[in-house]
């Protein structure tokens, strides 16, 4: 009876959502070349993408495993030190900077996974805590600024300005979400799923434990590496000592945009983070109240963080889906006019 | 091949089933070559399987001797032993605190057991020690469990909690399931065609896209017991299948328990408080009180047994 419209199938599924997404922000940096959009703005969004990728890496881990770290900053800061030594001092290409800086995290997620097999809850987040400031100090003491030259910035030897920069960190963004969403729709989805939920039942079902706690503490490590990795070579330059992005801010703003957006959804997480740091530097930061007065921008957040979770535990992604179930039913109703 | 592991053998068996399932499924000769690959492989692997050098007497699927499980002080089970016939369904019966749920959490390797052996003939025959199992890898082996408060994962529908008990016949690795290769949907088919008619057969059709969350608490125990049905279960280990059901709902699950024994040709181990359940689908019946054994025999002798009398049947409400 109903028509079928293949614009809207595809819209349905992730990578037709993916798709679309990819469209509108090369769209923006294509406006920005023609001098329709400002610079800020495209950089502000290319920044907020970077947070995304490391959000997402970390929906896997609270919405899915039931894990949680408060050590997101220091990962973060691992993939940029790594970047900076690996492009900048021994000028190594991006793949290979890239490899280095997967396997240094897995090592590290590795870690945390063990320890996340003795020490739960509350107790786990404390501990990455304190492990994300021992990697932050122990950065800022070897090297307090680092620095990678616009020259440096090279994807198969050609150099790559922030444009280019920008269309990399929008890809890797996309294969990542692809990825991902193509596990959390697997096996290993359910199972992390079913050992958030319970892991007596889960261990009955011949789920180990060991094994998806590691896996899922590797992967959102490296996808906070990688954000660092990228991080550097988008904003090339970060003093550790005054930059809050090493620190238990970014950590706790990646937690508030994953549990802003809704920790199951990667969507959701996604527009967390476009919330919480798109928010600000592309829309508040314009307005002169909030530019004059920065600490009412936090506040915006706080305020959104706790109404979020007062009203839609689910995150907007419930918003969404109860949104999108009652158009549905409005559409039902009239019978005849549909789709 | 040198030593091939049990879970090595266990994957080469479902690569052969998956081919074989598939073939029927679609209809096609065309998994014929990866099926032939995939039987020369299991055989070989088979082959250099070392033995256990474990038996059993004829007919019994699982031995457990002189159990012992001691937290600090107490001895929640003190030198049990008991046997179960394969095809039988055995329960273990004792008051509250008797130590029933930690002798399951013993077979099923929740707890490691402070000294004894369990012996078990598991799915290809072989003869294994579960002390040397680990936790998740008894549901290899052939043996599932429920629990006593129902552990149904909530956030998943009550399909994809059934998909979940089938978690071990994937055989995709990382990279096939993040790519979503062929492998991954193949087996996907299988386990789902699979899935489905373990729900058909528990009634569960129609909740299949259900999220377990809300569902009556019935529905959730039956999902429970669905889910041991995924994995070819050589025996099936029920925390009180009955606690909180009512009338009709019990005798609907003793009905329910014989037609999974038929039908799956499994054993299944049952602790259960209700006696009408027990004594009417019991072939075997163990009392235990304290950790030890008090009467071993069919239902009428244990009934009839004067120190189970005056330890549980006397005090608590009858049958």
């Amino acid at each position: 009876m109903k028509k079928k419209n293949p614009a809207l199938d595809a819209l349905r599924s992730p990578q037709g959502q993916l798709l679309l997404f990819v469209i509108v922000l090369s769209v923006i940096q294509l406006l920005n070349l023609q001098g329709l959009v400002s610079s800020s703005f495209v950089q502000a969004v290319g920044n907020t993408l970077i947070y995304a990728i490391v959000a997402i890496g970390f929906c896997l881990l609270l919405g899915y495993s039931g894990l949680a770290t408060l050590g997101t900053g220091g990962f973060i800061g691992i993939g940029t030190y790594l970047a900076y030594y690996m492009i900048q001092e021994y000028e190594l290409p991006f793949a290979a900077a890239l490899i280095i800086t997967i396997a240094a995290a897995v090592v590290i997620g590795a870690v945390v996974g063990f320890i996340s097999l003795r020490i739960e809850g509350i107790y786990l987040a404390i501990l990455t805590l304190g492990l994300s400031e021992i990697i932050r100090n122990l950065l800022m003491v070897i090297k307090s600024t680092v620095k990678i030259d616009v020259d440096h910035v090279r994807l198969f030897g050609a150099k790559i300005g922030s444009t280019g920069v920008y269309f990399l960190i929008l890809a890797v963004f996309a294969v990542l979400m692809w990825l991902l969403f193509n596990l959390i729709d697997s096996p290993t989805g359910r199972a992390m799923l079913a050992m958030k939920n319970s892991t007596s039942a889960a261990q009955a079902m011949g789920i180990s434990l060991m094994k998806f706690r590691l896996m899922s503490f590797v992967i959102s490590v490296i996808f906070a590496a990688v954000g660092g990795l990228l991080y550097m070579l988008f904003i090339r330059t970060i003093t550790t000592s005054t930059s809050t992005l090493l620190t238990l801010t970014t950590s706790l703003n990646i937690l508030g945009a994953v549990i802003i957006g809704g920790a199951k959804s990667l969507w959701g997480t996604t527009f967390g983070v476009f919330i919480i740091y798109g928010l600000q530097s592309m829309f508040l930061s314009n307005i002169p109240f909030f530019r004059e007065n920065p600490a009412f921008i936090t506040m915006v957040t706080g305020v959104l963080i706790i109404l979020v979770v007062m009203f839609f535990p689910g995150g907007f992604a419930q918003i969404v889906s109860q949104l999108w179930a009652g158009a549905k039913k409005k559409l039902a109703k009239p019978g005849r006019e549909g789709s | 091949m040198a030593n091939a592991s049990y879970s090595q053998v266990d994957r080469l068996r479902r690569r052969v089933q998956l081919y074989e399932r598939l073939g029927e499924l679609e209809n096609t000769q065309k998994y014929q070559g990866r099926l032939q690959a995939a039987r020369a492989k299991l055989s070989q692997a088979e082959a250099a399987l070392p033995s256990t050098g474990l038996t059993l007497p004829d007919g019994v699927v699982l031995d457990v001797k002189d159990l012992c499980m001691y937290f600090g002080g107490v001895k929640a089970v003190d030198g049990l032993s008991f046997q179960v016939k394969k095809g039988e369904i055995f329960g273990l019966i004792g008051p509250n605190g008797a130590g029933k749920t930690t002798v399951f959490n013993c077979i099923t390797q929740f707890y490691k057991p402070t000294a004894g052996q369990l012996h078990f003939e598991n799915k290809s025959g072989q003869v294994v020690d579960l002390n040397r199992e680990k936790v998740h890898d008894v549901i290899l082996q052939g043996i599932v469990r429920t629990f006593q408060n129902v552990e149904v994962i909530r956030e998943l529908s009550v399909l994809d909690n059934l998909l979940i008990a089938g978690h071990r016949q994937y055989t995709a690795n990382l990279a096939q399931q993040a790519l979503h290769l062929p492998l991954l949907h193949q087996e996907e088919k299988v386990v789902r065609e699979r899935a489905m008619r373990v729900l058909d057969f528990m009634g569960l059709t129609a909740y299949k896209d259900w999220y377990a969350m809300g569902l009556p608490y019935g529905v959730l125990k039956k999902i429970e017991i669905a889910r041991t049905l995924m994995c070819d279960p050589q025996l099936i280990i029920l925390d009180e299948p009955a606690a909180g059901l009512n009338d009709t709902e019990t005798a609907e699950l003793s009905k329910l328990i014989r037609r999974i024994q038929q039908e799956y040709r499994c054993t299944i181990l049952l602790v259960e408080h209700d006696m009408g359940l027990v004594m009417d689908i019991c072939d075997t019946v163990c009392a235990i009180s304290f950790g030890r054994l008090l009467a071993m025999g069919t239902p009428k002798q244990v009934q009839a047994h004067k120190d189970v009398q005056s330890a549980y049947l006397g005090v608590s409400e009858e049958g």
